[in-house]
């Protein structure tokens, strides 16, 4: 992640789609655990492994993967359990509003072959790499070489989560991986006050809100953190006396 | 069941699936609103700070602010923005935790 352009690139940074699976590599290490958790709770559930494997390349989002098998293990109904994936992967639309504008001008094929691979991470560092590469063709091949290499690795790790999951100790923190590789991701999204304001009351707000019903709270604190950040977005304009809309 | 199981699994994907094409084949052919763009810049910060936070302040279902994976979130947050490298980050705030949970 800490990469240095390099300089004798002609466009001033490193090639976009070996940037992009090198920038995958230590997310796959801070996704590891996780995959591991999500295997060893499929190998443990009712549900047969190969089918629960599936759900990695059917929806290659890992918290929903985890909810779904969790329901689908308790005898949930169909409705509980889509509602629930659904609303875990709703933020995904935000994701999908804020890439828009980056392939605007690409082919209709990219538009349909791109959001397959648009998680979490895959949209984060995108937003903050996609400005180190002006021409959109080398963009699209920094976000295919770390969505493909995310996802290969997201398969192959939970594979290997269904075979050695179970044998790790319960006392090991792995679910903690997660929240902090979010965190590492987090940090160079806030650039400035409006941005830092969005992230503190999106998190205040997840907090509080954390007990809703079908996960809900993420998405009320999403909410709210982005019109905070708007808020103040409006304020500092106003305040310097230059308005901005 | 496996039937069952595979069939709401493949809805889950498809649906999870058109959740993440949805605006960028929508604006795709025209324009992108400049609301949208507006917007845009607070989705990771306040997506990711929403996903986080009920994590390491929530952990076990109920809020408990002196829990230890809030207080590794500290220096793991410190070290985020000095060296920005996520293999450091999550090596600090796993190690932090560890480290915690072992004296306390």
């Amino acid at each position: 992640m800490a990469m240095k352009r390099d300089p004798a690139s002609p466009r001033g940074a490193a090639r976009p789609y070996r940037r992009g699976t090198t920038d995958a590599l230590p997310l796959v290490l801070g996704y590891l655990p996780f995959a591991l958790v999500l295997g060893a709770t499929i190998a443990r559930s009712e549900v047969p492994n190969l089918v629960g494997w599936l759900s990695s390349p059917l929806l290659f989002a890992g918290a929903s993967q985890l909810a779904a098998i969790d329901l689908l293990d308790a005898g949930a109904s169909v409705l509980v359990i889509l509602a629930t994936v659904w609303v875990i992967n709703l933020r995904h639309v935000m994701y999908s509003g804020a890439l828009a504008p980056r392939f605007l001008n690409s082919s209709r094929r990219w538009q349909w072959l791109a959001p397959y691979f648009l998680a979490d991470p895959v949209y984060t560092l995108s937003a903050v790499r996609f400005d180190d590469y002006p021409r959109p063709a080398d963009q699209r091949r920094y976000y295919l070489g770390l969505g493909l290499t995310l996802w290969t690795a997201w398969n192959l790790m939970t594979g290997a989560g269904l075979l050695v999951g179970t044998v790790l100790p319960p006392s090991w923190p792995l679910e903690l991986a997660v929240p902090f590789t979010f965190l590492a991701l987090l940090v160079p999204t806030v650039t400035d006050r409006p941005t830092l304001l969005a992230a503190a009351v999106g998190g205040v707000v997840a907090v509080a809100a954390h007990a809703a019903p079908f996960h809900l709270g993420l998405l009320i604190g999403a909410a709210a953190g982005i019109g905070a950040g708007l808020l103040s977005e409006v304020g500092l304009a106003r305040a310097s006396g230059s308005p901005r809309w | 069941m496996v039937t069952r199981t595979l069939v709401v699994l493949i809805i889950a994907g498809i649906g999870t699936y058109l959740l993440r094409a949805s605006l960028i084949v929508a604006f795709g052919r025209a324009s992108v609103p400049a609301g949208v763009e507006r917007v845009s810049r607070f989705v990771a910060p306040a997506v990711l700070a929403a996903i986080i936070a009920p994590a390491l302040a929530a952990p076990e279902g109920r809020i408990d602010l002196f829990d230890l994976r809030l207080v590794a979130a500290v220096p793991a947050t410190l070290v985020a923005v000095r060296t920005g490298s996520l293999a450091v980050t999550l090596a600090a705030g796993l190690g932090s935790y560890l480290l915690l949970d072992l004296l306390i």
